[in-house]
């Protein structure tokens, strides 16, 4: 019975959605400068009719607006896993990271900067039909080779199959890559105006155990977590910024990715 | 009433003669302007350029007139460039016993000076009591020196109390940046020689200002009744760069202090210097409370606190391109002002800009620090037209007014013309220059691409692999069929008999029984057997409506040639002919059995229809 009145309940907001259209409903909003509506209505979008990276573009553009660069970035980090080619993100990314207090931090070497760029030049899937495409032509070459006659032709498909193969495998290299950094979630980013870090998973009350001090829109990276259970239970995680700087934060301050 | 017309007239006149008689003043001194009961102190009227004819002073409450005046006079003559300026001054001293302890009043005096009268301004006199700890017997007898009793009645005992240190500060409850004057300050008993600093002051979470020669008066006080000499030492402006309680510590100094030992002699008591020892004076902390300063601040905020005026200048005020010009911001106050920057004019993009220059003077006055900070911006316009250059603001915060305060200054609208220097003909190409100040316009939301599971990778999908064994597996299963018909293809007879022998294997199988088991006749009718069901196969006829004439026909009709049909029929015939009749000179069974796979053989060849 629950099931059927869950079942009900989801496709009635459906329709809903589709009948009001829902992100054309946001985008006017957004359009009319009702930032708090548009936002109100991107969620909605979101919780009904799913996600999209234009739509995470949108909902950080919308985040910016309403002051909130934590959250603007976040959404502009989400929309770049789920389409790493997006270009605008990325540009907004960059903009609104120049105006945060923290200035990022960004330990790559030149080579990992470029390579990083070039797995996020397309997208996974593309990667991944790349690969295939490479796949097919090494198997065919393959056969090619096992069942040619003439020498020349045997030759050219021999080196055309292992190059191919070679082809084939580095991308989907690229591509597992590039869906692992997608499906991870170990990022967070900062979402309150400032964030007091601890070197152990509880509000620091004393100097000694204070590590750091990090600000809105800084992102970090999840190394370990810890549940605290209680009264009023609490999530703590370790993190990392840059290559040596670790402390605990509060589960309530970040936003994972 | 005559008379004192006439004498009003007499004032006039010689006002009119005296004219520098009229601006003569008098000045007081009292020295020292702190004394302890029983000591004497000197009144001075000092007089320049003029000679008193008469001078009428008031009673000084509780002290006792021993003498006056008593007159010094200086003079001086000095001849610059032939220019004589002379210059003499008189002063007349009183002396005074301050008989009981208090603050009194010195009367004005009034002095004549060439018949004019001439009030001095009144001042007072500040007489401490006795020192308590003072050894009775020692102090009195009028003639010893003031300063020499207290160092007498103290230094026998060398203790902490009789010398410390402290910070004198202004002010104890400030905000945060607020300026603070601090004084370090030498309590002594006795006169402090030699001193030397062991330990400087440390101020933890202040900035500080050294100010330097400064020279400060020393002065008596009483304080829980006994008599110091109080040596203003150093001072210091103060600014807290945090907020809450801070301490500020004065240090350690050292100096020498002179040891008496008590004599007991015919006189009495006497004390008799035995040495000098150094001694290390130290102090106790001040605290000061520091208080953040109110929020919401403006915008324009970057921590001033004091007071300020800010000015802008704009030189000169008609522009032409490629001519420099500047923007003289300046910024003048008092408090933090080492601390502050001028707020820079936001300058249009197609001026070219000039690092700018800073130029800062502090200085200290009284108990902060004014000072005035110059910034010029030097710029050339590069393009003919209107622009226009906002004001600029900055805000301070007033600690007397408790609020902050927004200046503003500046705001042109320039008008640019043409200048010399661009006649070349030569368009020098500039650069589009974009600024980043934004974000770039949210795209359409496409309903049609919002997925419910958003982002999950293709290669996450069994889908995807299954596409990729699936590609092998259809290489390998055609690899399999083509070295099978290549295997075959190697050998055409061998391939031929294969088939034939698959068809025959199939239709001659009983035959091939009876074949072993030698059942001739057996065998021959599962040959026409076997023949006659494959021809009904082959031609699709059932096997009642077929005979020799219509197999022929039907197999001629199929392009056999007439040469093969013949062995079929020829076959059947023999088949038929061996049933019937026991003739030995028929073929035998293998033979037969052989013939009738080729018949299949060339059978199987013709197409169907």
């Amino acid at each position: 019975m629950k099931k059927y009145l869950l079942l009900t309940v989801l496709i009635a907001t459906s329709i809903v959605g589709r009948a009001a259209s829902l992100p054309e409903q946001a985008d006017s909003a957004y359009n009319n400068l009702a930032y708090t509506r548009a936002l109100e209505l991107y969620k909605s979008t979101l919780d009904s009719l799913g996600a999209s990276a234009d739509l995470y573009y949108n909902l950080g553009n919308t985040y910016y607006r309403l002051k909130e660069p934590g959250r603007a970035i976040l959404w502009y980090e989400r929309a770049l896993l789920l389409d790493p080619t997006h270009k605008d993100a990325r540009a907004n990314l960059d903009f609104v990271n120049t105006t945060i207090t923290d200035k990022p931090i960004d330990n790559r070497s030149l080579i990992q900067r470029k390579f990083t760029a070039f797995v996020d030049s397309a997208r996974t899937d593309t990667w991944a039909w790349t690969a295939s495409i490479f796949f097919i032509v090494a198997v065919i070459s393959a056969v090619i080779y096992l069942t040619g006659s003439k020498v020349r032709v045997r030759k050219l498909s021999f080196f055309g199959g292992l190059v191919s193969l070679g082809c084939a495998v580095f991308f989907i290299v690229i591509s597992s890559m590039s869906a692992s950094t997608s499906t991870r979630h170990n990022e967070a980013i900062v979402i309150m105006p400032a964030a007091h870090l601890s070197t152990t998973p509880r509000a620091s009350s004393d100097p000694s155990t204070q590590a750091f001090l990090l600000h809105e829109g800084t992102k970090v990276e999840l190394v370990d977590s810890l549940i605290k259970t209680g009264e009023n239970p609490e999530r703590w995680y370790e993190v990392k910024i840059g290559n040596t700087a670790r402390a605990w934060i509060n589960g309530e301050d970040i936003e994972i990715i | 009433m005559m008379k004192k017309f006439s004498q009003l007239i007499t004032i006039c006149l010689l006002a009119g003669i005296y004219i520098p008689a009229i601006s003569q003043t008098v000045t007081v001194d009292v020295q020292p302007p702190v004394v302890v009961e029983g000591e004497r102190f000197r009144v001075t009227y000092n007089v320049e350029n003029a000679q008193a004819t008469d001078i009428k002073v008031g009673d000084i409450e509780g002290c006792n007139k021993l003498s006056g005046p008593g007159v010094t006079s200086s003079s001086s003559i000095n001849i610059i460039n032939g220019k004589r300026t002379e210059k003499s001054s008189y002063s007349y001293s009183y002396i005074y016993r301050a008989i009981s302890a208090g603050t009194h009043a010195i009367p004005a005096a009034t002095l004549t000076l060439g018949g004019k009268q001439i009030q001095s301004k009144a001042t007072s006199i500040k007489v401490l009591p006795p020192d308590q700890s003072a050894v009775p017997g020692t102090s009195g007898g009028g003639s010893s020196h003031s300063q020499g009793d207290a160092q007498q009645s103290t230094s026998a005992t060398t203790n902490n109390q009789s010398r410390f240190i402290r910070l004198n500060l202004n002010k104890t409850k400030v905000y945060e940046h607020e300026a603070i004057e601090c004084v370090l300050t030498l309590y002594s008993t006795d006169q402090a020689t030699q001193l030397n600093y062991k330990t400087p002051p440390s101020f933890d979470g202040f900035l500080t200002q050294d100010v330097d020669n400064y020279q400060g008066q020393p002065t008596m006080e009483n304080i829980n009744g006994r008599n110091y000499i109080i040596y203003p030492l150093r001072k210091y402006i103060l600014f807290p760069q945090k907020t809450g309680k801070l301490e500020v510590s004065p240090g350690q100094l050292t100096m020498l202090v002179t040891e008496y030992e008590t004599y007991e002699s015919f006189f009495g008591r006497q004390l008799i210097p035995v040495g000098e020892s150094e001694v290390i004076v130290s102090g106790a902390k001040t605290t000061v409370d520091v208080q953040a300063l109110p929020h919401p601040q403006p915008a324009s905020f970057n921590g001033a606190v004091g007071r300020f005026t800010l000015e802008s200048q704009l030189n000169p005020t008609s522009l032409k391109t490629n001519e420099a010009a500047t923007i003289k911001i300046i910024l003048t106050g008092t408090g933090n002002i080492g601390n502050v920057r001028t707020p820079k004019p936001e300058l249009p993009i197609d001026f070219e800009q000039y690092t700018p220059s800073e130029d800062i003077s502090t200085r200290v006055s009284g108990s902060t620090v004014t000072g005035m900070i110059t910034t010029e911006y030097t710029f050339v316009p590069q393009s003919v037209g209107k622009f226009e250059i906002p004001e600029v603001e900055f805000s301070y915060f007033d600690p007397s007014k408790k609020d902050y305060v927004i200046l503003t200054a500046g705001g042109y609208n320039i008008d640019v013309a043409r200048g010399a220097g661009v006649s070349t003909g030569i368009v020098e190409q500039e650069d589009i220059k974009a600024r980043a100040t934004d974000i770039l316009h949210i795209h359409r939301t496409d309903a049609s691409a919002l997925s419910k599971s958003p982002g999950r990778p293709v290669i996450y999908k069994p889908l995807f692999w299954i596409i990729w064994v699936a590609v092998i597996a259809g290489a390998a299963a055609f690899l399999i069929i083509h070295k099978k018909q290549m295997k075959k293809r190697a050998d055409i007879v061998g391939m031929k008999t294969a088939r034939a022998g698959r068809v025959a294997k199939k239709r001659l199988r009983a035959a091939k029984k009876f074949m072993d088991a030698g059942d001739s006749d057996a065998f021959h009718a599962e040959v026409l057997k076997a023949l006659w069901g494959y021809i009904s196969d082959r031609l699709a006829i059932p096997v009642a409506d077929l005979n020799r004439t219509n197999v022929s026909e039907k197999l001629a009709g199929h392009g056999m040639s007439e040469e093969e049909i013949a062995k079929v029929i020829e076959l059947l015939d023999e088949c038929e002919m061996a049933r019937y009749t026991t003739a030995s000179a028929m073929r035998d069974m293998p033979e037969i059995y052989r013939s009738a796979s080729d018949a299949m053989d060339n059978l199987s060849k013709i197409t169907r229809k």
